[in-house]
This record gives C-alpha cells, sequence and structure tokens, in this order.
C-alpha cells in the first residue's frame, strides 16, 4: 500500500549463483534492526564496515558482510537506510533476510524501494517509470532507452518542453494583460513561431513513440509467402545466426510463431506466418487472416518465395493486404535455384547453407532505422502509453491553438484556452506551471507601459 | 483593556478610510453592523493617493464585482470621471476593461456623500494607537486613540495602507516618516501588533512628479480623449438620476490625457546618475512591484528600449496640476526636475510635488483566513495594502470581504468566502491567504484560470446572487438586479426568436468583413461570427433598447464562445468541488508519507483549509492531491477510532 511508513528489506540482486548478494534494508527502524544484526556497525553516513552478520536470537553467525549505511535524506529512498553485501548463491541471502525478517523488517514489495524515493523527492514521476522498465526491460535496447530516462534525460526534454510552452502563454500573457492602447500590438508572428517550436518539440518526440515500442518489443519483421516457400527453414536459419529469444506461443500451429533476435539498437521480433494462399479450408482461413493482421502492423516484411513467380504472388497478396511496412524481396533455398537473380533486387539466401543471412539481417534493420525521423543517438524516447496520451493531447491543442492563431478571428485570451490545456496535459506529466512562473517571464521580457 | 472610559460602542470598527476602509464600513454597514470608520483626517477619506484612475485592466473588474456586492468605488468613480476608456475594444468584448480618469476633489466628496448615506456608519478623526485586547482570550475589544478616545468594538479592520512605520525617501539625503506626502505614518499600532503575534515584512512603493499644466507645450504632443461619455461603472441608482447638469451630478465634463516619451537624453541621464535614487543608492532594501516599476529600474533592465511611454493624466477640473504616470521615482527633486524637462512637450515645465519612493509594513497574508481574518488575533481583520498588495481595486475588493466578514461575526454567521471561479476578488484573496506574496501583489487577467467566464460585463449575474442571499442590497436594489438579470435572457431570446434579412444586415457583415447572406437569417447564427457584435444586430431590427448594455455584452459572448466557456465551467465544477472538501487546520501533514516532502513542509505551514487551496500552493502537485485525500480520509478514520475506544 501506498501509505506505509515501516521497515522494508529486499534482496536487491538477481537471483542465482553470482559471487555476492546486496540486501537493503530501508526505513525508521533501518539503524536499529542493523545495530541488532550486525557485529559492528558503520556509525556515520556513507560509511563501510567489514563485519559479522549474526542472528541475535540463537547468535549463530550467517555470514562475513559489508555494511554500508546511508542517512536521511542522502540515501536512494531518502530514509535510513543500509546496504548489506553478502556472499552470493541463494542459501546466504535467504538466510540474512530471515534474520532481517524475524528482527521487524518487511519483505519489501516489488519497486517499493523505488516507489519511496519517489515520495522523498528523489526522482520525478518520469524517472520513476524509467526504473520499473529497467527492471523489466527484456532487450538490450530497452534497457538503455529505460537508463536515460532514469538518468533524467526525458525528464531534461519535458523540462525544456514545459519552459517553451510558458514562453507561448507569457507572450499570450501579454496579450491579455496589458491593452493594445497603451503599450502597442504583441506581434502575431512572434507568438505563432513559438508555438511552432512546441510543436516541433512534441511532433519529434512523439516520433519516438516507434522506437520505444520497437526497443521494447523488437521491431516486427514478417515473413510471408505462399506454402513452402521456405519461411520456416528461414526463421530457424536466422534465429540460429542471432542471439534468440523464443516466445510461446500458445494455440494451434495456425497462429503465428514469433523469435526474438536482441540487439542493442535495433532488436528484431521475427514472425512467421501461415502460408498465404486462397482456401476454402476453414481452419486454414484462420491462420490466413491471423497473417494478414500482422501483416498489417509490421514495420518490415519479407516476401519470400523460391522463385520469380512465388515472390510475385507473394508481393500481390502482400499489397492486397493494405499493409504500410517496408517490403524486402527473399529469394529463398537459393542453393536449389538455377536463376541467380530471379527477382531484381531480392536478397539470395540458403537457410541449408546459412548464405545471405547476415546480409538479409542488415537490410532489415537498415530498412527498420529508414523508418525513423530521428537517428540522434541521445534523443529521449517514450515508452509509456501515459508519456505518449499526454503528448498526442498536448499535440492536438497545440494543433487547434495554431489552426486559430492563422485564422486569427478568435480573441487572444480565447485561442489561449488551448495553449493552456496543452500545459495541463503536459503538467500530468511532469508537475505544475505557477502562473507566477508567466508572469514572471512576462515581466524579464517587456516593459509595460502605463 | 483601556483605562479610559468608552466613548461609543460599534460592532465593526474601521481603521483607516481609504479604498479599502470604505468599503468594509459600507458593506458592515450595509448587513445591519454599527460601523465607526476611524481615519486621521476625515478631509482625506476617498484620497486617490497615486495615479488618479480606476479600473484597467482585471482591476476594472474588480471595480464591478465590488459595486455587485454593495460597495460605493463604481458609484463615486460615475460621480467624478473626467476620462474614461473601455481598453482593449480591439480585441473582442471578452476582455474589455473600463478605466476611468478622476477628479480628485470629486472623488473624494463622492466617497464622503456615500458613506454618510449609511445612518449605521459614523465617522471618527483619529489616530489609533492600540487595539484593546481581552487579557486572557487575546480577542479584540476596540481601540484607542493618540487623542486619548477610547471606542468599544466587537470586530476591528485594520486597513492603514501605507502609513504603518512609512517612511517616504526623496533621494538618498532625504527621508520623511510619513504615511504618504504631507501625512504622519502609524509608528504606535505597527509596534503593537508585532508584539501580538503578527510577522511582520516591508515593501516599497513609488509615485512619479506632479506638474503645472500650464508650463506644458501640449502642441506636439497626442490627446486622448474620453472614448465613451456614456458609460456606467454601477448598476446602481445612478440610472435615475441625470448626467452633467450640476456640480453634483454623475459624468463630469471630459478632459483628455496627453502622451509622451521619456527619450534618449532622459535615459541617458537616469543611466549616468541613478545611484542619487533611494532604490539604488540603497536607502530602501525593501522590495517593489516588477510593474509599475521605477523609471530608474525601466531605464536599466530595458537598456534597448528606444522610449518610454508617459501618460500626463488630470488632477482634476479645479487645477491644471497633471500626474506624471510612467515616471515613478526616487531621485532627488533636481534631478527629477531635469529628467522631466528632457521630455517632448516639458522642456519648460515646472514641478509642483517631487516623486518619492515610500516604505512601509505589511502582514504576510498568509497569515489569514480565507475571509481575511487574523489567526494570532481573533476578531481582528486585515484588508488593502497592510496585506502587501498595490492598486485601489485590490485594496477595495479585499475591503469589501473583510467588512462583510467582521459583520457576519458579529451577527453570528459563517464566514462568506468568495472562490476562484466567482470572482477576480476571489482570486486576489486565494492567492494571498494560500501563497503569500514576494514583492506588492497587482491582479492581471492571466492570475485567473477563469478569465472567459468571469468578466466585467457579468459581474452583476455572479456576484449579485451571493449579495442578496446574505442580506447586502436593499429591497429597491433587488428589484433593480432582478430586472438587470433577467436582461440577459432577454437578450438571447430576441437573437433565437428574430430574422434579419439580406439587406437589413448588408452593411453590419460588411463592417465586419465578413461574408454577406443570401436569404433571411435567425439573429443568433449571426452573432456567433466574430466581429459582428449582438447589439449592432439587434438595432438593425429596433429591439432591446431597453436592455442594460451589460446584458447585451453577457448574452454575445455567451453565443459566439459557448463551447469554450463550458471548458471553464467544467473545470470550476471541479473547483468548487475541490472547495468543498475541509482540510482541518489539526491536519499531521509531516506524517503524510504518500505527498512528496516539497509538499508536505508547504502544507504544513500553509494549513490550506481546502483542497482547492491547497492546489494552489506552488510545489503541491497533482499526485499530492490525490494522495492528500487518502491520507485524510484515513487520518480521519483512525481519529474517530480512537476516539470511540476512549
Amino acid at each position: 500500500m501506498l501509505l506505509d511508513n515501516d521497515t522494508i528489506a529486499a534482496v536487491s540482486t538477481a537471483h542465482g549463483r553470482g559471487a555476492i548478494a546486496i540486501l537493503r534494508l530501508s526505513g525508521p527502524e533501518a539503524f536499529e534492526i542493523a545495530r541488532r544484526v550486525l557485529r559492528r556497525t558503520p556509525q556515520t553516513g556513507r560509511s563501510v564496515v567489514l563485519t559479522t552478520l549474526l542472528d541475535p536470537d540463537s547468535g549463530e553467525t550467517i555470514d562475513r558482510v559489508l555494511a554500508t549505511r546511508f542517512d536521511p535524506p542522502h540515501s536512494y529512498t531518502g530514509e535510513p537506510l543500509v546496504e548489506l553485501s553478502t556472499h552470493g548463491g541463494s542459501a546466504v541471502p535467504a538466510a540474512a533476510m530471515r534474520v532481517l525478517l524475524q528482527q521487524g523488517a518487511r519483505q519489501a514489495r516489488p519497486g517499493e524501494f523505488t516507489q519511496r524515493a519517489f515520495l522523498a523527492g528523489k526522482l520525478d514521476l518520469v524517472q520513476a517509470e524509467g526504473i520499473a522498465e529497467l527492471v523489466d526491460a527484456e532487450t538490450e535496447a530497452h534497457r538503455r532507452i529505460a537508463l536515460s530516462q532514469v538518468d533524467g534525460g526525458l525528464s531534461r526534454l519535458l523540462d525544456e518542453l514545459q519552459r517553451q510552452m510558458l514562453g507561448v502563454e507569457a507572450l499570450l500573457a501579454y496579450e491579455i494583460d496589458f491593452p493594445g492602447e497603451d503599450d502597442g500590438p504583441l506581434s502575431r508572428q512572434a507568438v505563432g513561431e513559438s508555438a511552432a517550436e512546441v510543436v516541433r518539440v512534441i511532433e519529434k518526440l512523439l516520433g519516438t513513440v516507434e522506437i520505444g515500442q520497437i526497443a521494447k518489443k523488437g521491431a516486427s519483421v514478417v515473413i510471408a509467402g505462399v506454402p513452402n516457400a521456405g519461411k520456416s527453414s528461414l526463421l530457424n536459419a536466422l534465429a540460429g545466426e542471432e542471439r534468440a529469444i523464443v516466445t510461446d506461443q500458445p494455440g494451434t500451429t495456425r497462429d503465428a510463431i514469433e523469435v526474438v533476435l536482441d540487439d542493442p539498437t535495433i532488436p528484431l521480433r521475427l514472425i512467421d506466418t501461415a502460408g498465404l494462399r486462397d482456401t476454402s479450408d476453414a481452419v486454414e482461413r484462420l491462420g490466413i487472416e491471423v497473417s494478414h493482421r500482422h501483416l498489417f502492423s509490421a514495420s518490415v516484411i519479407l516476401a519470400c518465395g523460391e522463385n520469380r513467380s512465388d515472390i510475385e504472388d507473394a508481393l500481390e497478396h502482400i499489397r492486397s493486404t493494405g499493409a504500410t511496412g517496408i517490403v524486402l524481396t527473399v529469394h529463398t533455398k537459393s542453393d536449389l535455384s538455377w536463376d541467380s537473380d530471379p527477382v531484381p533486387g531480392a536478397i539470395a539466401v540458403s537457410a541449408r547453407n546459412r548464405t545471405g543471412l547476415s546480409e538479409l539481417t542488415g537490410e532489415i534493420r537498415r530498412a527498420v532505422q529508414s523508418r525513423f525521423v530521428h537517428t540522434e543517438p541521445m534523443y529521449p524516447v517514450i515508452t509509456r502509453t501515459r508519456q505518449r496520451m499526454a503528448l498526442d493531447e498536448a499535440l492536438a491543442e497545440m494543433h487547434a491553438f495554431q489552426d486559430e492563431w492563422a485564422k486569427g478571428d478568435l480573441p487572444p485570451v480565447i485561442a489561449a484556452v488551448h495553449v493552456r490545456s496543452a500545459v495541463h496535459a503536459l503538467n500530468e506529466l511532469i508537475g505544475k506551471i505557477d502562473t507566477e512562473a508567466i508572469l514572471g517571464a512576462v515581466f524579464e521580457r517587456f516593459c509595460i507601459g502605463k | 483593556m483601556s483605562s479610559r472610559p468608552i466613548e461609543q460602542s460599534f460592532d465593526v470598527l474601521v481603521v483607516g478610510a481609504g479604498h479599502a476602509g470604505t468599503e468594509a464600513a459600507v458593506l458592515a454597514a450595509r448587513l445591519g453592523a454599527r460601523v465607526g470608520l476611524v481615519t486621521s483626517a476625515i478631509e482625506t477619506i476617498g484620497q486617490l493617493s497615486c495615479n488618479p484612475a480606476i479600473g484597467g485592466i482585471a482591476k476594472g473588474t474588480v471595480v464591478r464585482e465590488v459595486d455587485a456586492l454593495g460597495g460605493i468605488m463604481a458609484r463615486a468613480t460615475d460621480l467624478a470621471m473626467v476620462q474614461f476608456r473601455m481598453l482593449n475594444r480591439g480585441k473582442g468584448a471578452a476582455v474589455w476593461s473600463p478605466r476611468a480618469q478622476c477628479d480628485r476633489g470629486l472623488y473624494r466628496r463622492a466617497v464622503r456623500a456615500l458613506i454618510e448615506r449609511h445612518q449605521l456608519l459614523h465617522v471618527v478623526q483619529g489616530t489609533v494607537a492600540r487595539l484593546l485586547l481581552d487579557p486572557q482570550s487575546r480577542e479584540v475589544r476596540g481601540v484607542e486613540t493618540l487623542e486619548g478616545r477610547a471606542f468599544a468594538a466587537r470586530t476591528v479592520v485594520i486597513t492603514s495602507g501605507t502609513f504603518l512605520r512609512g517612511r517616504i525617501h526623496i533621494g538618498t539625503e532625504t527621508r520623511l516618516s510619513g504615511g504618504r506626502a504631507g501625512e504622519a505614518p502609524a509608528v504606535h499600532l505597527a509596534e503593537q501588533l508585532e508584539q501580538a503575534g503578527l510577522a511582520v515584512a516591508r515593501f516599497k512603493t513609488g509615485t512619479p512628479p506632479r506638474i503645472d499644466g500650464r508650463s506644458v507645450d501640449f502642441s506636439g504632443l497626442e490627446r486622448q480623449d474620453s472614448e465613451v461619455e456614456a458609460l456606467d461603472y454601477s448598476w446602481s441608482h445612478f440610472w435615475t438620476t441625470p448626467r452633467r447638469d450640476s456640480a453634483g451630478t454623475r459624468h463630469p465634463a471630459q478632459i483628455p490625457c496627453w502622451i509622451t516619451y521619456l527619450e534618449k537624453p532622459g535615459k541617458k541621464l537616469i543611466e549616468e546618475r541613478y545611484r542619487e535614487s533611494a532604490m539604488y543608492g540603497g536607502a530602501i532594501a525593501a522590495r517593489g512591484p516588477r510593474y509599475c516599476p521605477s523609471v530608474e529600474d525601466k531605464v536599466l533592465r530595458f537598456p534597448t528600449a528606444d522610449r518610454h511611454q508617459i501618460f500626463l493624466e488630470p488632477e482634476g477640473h479645479d487645477t491644471s496640476e497633471l500626474y506624471v504616470n510612467g515616471l515613478s521615482t526616487s531621485l532627488p527633486a533636481a534631478l527629477q526636475m531635469e529628467v522631466l524637462r528632457t521630455v517632448p512637450g516639458l522642456s519648460n515645465v515646472r514641478m509642483t510635488r517631487a516623486g518619492y519612493a515610500i516604505e512601509y509594513d505589511y502582514f504576510p497574508p498568509t497569515q489569514l483566513l480565507p475571509w481575511l481574518e487574523t489567526r494570532a488575533i481573533p476578531g481582528l481583520f486585515l484588508a488593502g495594502q497592510v496585506n502587501g498588495t498595490t492598486g485601489y481595486e485590490e485594496a477595495a475588493g479585499q475591503g469589501a470581504v473583510a467588512g462583510c466578514n467582521a459583520a457576519r461575526k458579529v451577527l453570528g454567521k459563517p464566514p462568506v468566502i468568495l472562490g476562484r471561479e466567482t470572482s477576480y476578488i476571489g482570486v486576489l484573496i486565494d492567492d494571498l491567504v494560500s501563497k503569500g506574496v514576494d514583492e506588492p501583489y497587482r491582479l492581471f487577467t492571466s492570475r485567473s484560470e477563469f478569465r472567459l467566464t468571469v468578466r466585467q460585463d457579468n459581474a452583476l449575474g455572479r456576484l449579485a446572487p451571493l449579495s442578496l442571499e446574505i442580506g447586502l442590497l436593499s429591497d429597491e436594489e433587488a428589484r433593480m438586479v432582478s430586472t438587470r438579470l433577467g436582461d440577459v435572457e432577454r437578450a438571447v431570446r430576441f437573437a433565437r426568436d428574430l430574422s434579419v434579412s439580406p439587406e437589413q444586415v448588408a452593411d453590419v457583415l460588411a463592417a465586419a468583413e465578413t461574408s454577406p447572406v443570401g436569404q433571411p437569417v435567425k439573429i443568433i447564427d449571426l452573432a456567433r461570427r466574430q466581429r459582428v457584435s449582438l447589439r449592432t444586430l439587434l438595432d438593425t431590427v429596433g429591439v432591446g433598447q431597453e436592455l442594460s448594455p451589460d446584458s447585451v455584452v453577457t448574452a454575445d459572448l455567451e453565443i459566439k464562445y459557448a463551447g469554450y466557456f463550458e471548458r471553464e465551467r467544467v473545470h470550476a465544477d471541479r473547483l468548487r468541488r475541490m472547495g468543498s472538501f475541509a482540510l482541518p487546520d489539526s491536519l499531521p501533514y509531516e506524517s503524510f508519507r504518500s505527498l512528496t516532502v516539497e509538499a508536505r513542509q508547504k502544507l504544513a505551514v500553509r494549513r490550506p483549509s481546502s483542497l482547492a487551496q491547497a492546489a494552489s500552493i506552488p510545489g503541491v502537485g497533482p499526485n499530492d492531491l490525490q494522495n492528500l485525500i487518502i491520507e485524510v480520509e484515513r487520518w480521519r478514520r483512525v481519529a474517530a477510532s480512537a476516539s470511540h475506544a476512549s
């Protein structure tokens, strides 16, 4: 529960056979519990001692540990916090936890240390979300993006965006607060330009949503083609080529089969689909419908075939689904073919001989990358639905404002409602703007007359 | 308590008869309280101590709000205005702001006459030396004056403006004690209040020099004439009295303002010698306002501006003296003269009075409850510049609320709090008590999140229902109000029911640069177009002459911007709900761990009385508010079960 104020403990390192494990103990009783279970305790903030962890009830020695003390507010959670480094494995940390719980600590729930850090004002909401993502990240790319959120990269950018919106509001506040009769009119153009700048930033950020999705789940790459085009062999060959995560797919063989090829920048989610052909078989038709759905949302589609007419059939089928992904033509089973170039531009692969595979993944990644508008490596990425929805709303309001401003019919005080709404949307993400701040910006920029 | 005999007993005693004090006294009297109004000089009741103008952006709306509550500022202005402008005509009726230049003498006379209409309101000349406090409860019991007079009172409203330990500066050498030029400060009262537990801080403000109009060459200056002579600031009984036929009637003859500029030579002079001013020379340490800055501030902060606008404003009919608006300064008098003579039109000017800066005590307003009573001394109310505001209108708005609540306390009734969604007065007081001030506070349109629905034209509709409910208006006034409020609906009905022919509106549409119509259309459909006013449309068919001008404007805006207004009303409803979620004064904020540390600290200090107020405190975020609701509910349950157990 959100409102708890007790002392919590957890093993903070991953389960498994590591050399060491770290336990965290945080809350009002942390130092007291540490005093009871340690032979010697660190006396000042950020000091470290090598000592013995005991079960005070039985006097039994648990382990030799390294204990670090963090005084509030300079700890991760902002509370009294002790970190114990024990030996790794599963038995020692478990015994250490047992002792801590016996002495009054409570097993921490997932994310509870971070939640306390957030409540203590050590992190903003976006950073806290980044930590949640970091913990959940399954791909290397997702981990990197989450890390940059924790570092505050996205927060800084959102702060900057909020500052720019405040600039637009300040211009409008000037227009609203000071009569044209006395101080002269404000250039409409200046307002329009600063609004356009805000729109550019929001659009750029929203442009990263797809990158975020790809980083989290992998870019969806659908392998399509007529039955027996060699799709499954291709999938298996590609999966064997790189580190692959095979996803369990419940259901029948008619469902698509997915494999994720992990990668620091662009993980790929390969999807093998049922063969594309017209059929009256009800079950098979179901499978084809699943294929169509995947095709429709694919970033990249591999149109596979062992000869020209198969590839052209596949292309025809893909077109008929209305798919918008980039289509690459793949000449499969190239080891069997006498014709070295059945379709101009097709990438020749042989699953059996393992040829052409790295060329193909290279082409796929280039195709995925070409879909991104922005390729600045350090630019923050939107990963949460909450973030995207707030930005979508802010963008819609800014567009509405731009429309009205361009028309010039609505009085500024009315048109400003849209900017206010955009600011409200962003506030949901990162906290409030005070009207004092807007007035501050006004008086910095303008010399007010009467 | 007093050792002197009590001369007279009042329900409400108001200290100071400026713009806050007079409104406080009048509203308390309207509620049936016996009111004493104590001023150190009866001649200065209703003095316009700074510029001779009432209204302006946001402020003009406050004037009309005070008027809707039964106050006198709008009525006095109608009697004394020598120039009127509806500001922002070019930006649409949603942001119109009335502003009037007044004849200072006529304004004083008008205020005094309006006060004396109230039989329950007695004026007393005297300087209040100290409050009489109950030795046990520390509640207010009355006041004692320097002249040795003692008065009993059940509540006291202090509206002493800049008089508390006032100190006037002209340059770095000249320093005078005083509340206004030529008047003595109040020192004893300030000391006693500080001892009684009120925190005190210092602000400064300034005024410009005044000049002899006969020494001005107007030939090259831009003239600003009165824009409309026909406006009434007040909705009230002035309707039935004639205009301008004798000295006592409203709207005297109009006088223009003149516009000139401080140009390069004057700016250079100030750049070179600004250190001789009291502010920059170090004589004053207190903070002044960013807006209404001194000319020294303007020159230093905007070095690239070519020039700064100056308005020469008439002081009144019986004098040629002009107020040099825009040239507020604390430079030495001789240097002020030099600067003035660089200004076009003023090369041979004679300065009648030097500008000066004034430093004064104020009581940081976070010590106040939202009805302007102090937490430290029950029964003591503070209003106006003593709360760290600037401006006549801001003072009047607070005076109205303080006077009303001082009387209600005596009558045993709960306090009246104006919400932010109801009025600029509500925004003002909410900002003061929940956020505090770090420079003299002035209202701006942008301070209100309800600036579309809280306007000058609908002030009566917003506040008159409250005035009627709590008994601020007489029966005759109540009848007038109900007629005027019905006018809005009548105007909308005309617009819905009546059609106009293409010929009838051809000129109107052409003037508004909007497309003509091919067949008869309903007035309401044309009124939705920008720049096409409902008033003009009604005139083309010759109806609605009897409707009040304000109500036609209100109807017009409601037709044009219905969708936008709706957004604000949704927001206002939410705020009202938040306002009704009470936060007890005794909440243990430090222990509310689901709030951020910053929010806990801010709330513990400010102790807001409702969730709406908590929301307006910077540093308290939306997540904090959600969690605060949960914490308060939990706290209530724990408190309830604890009291049950014992």
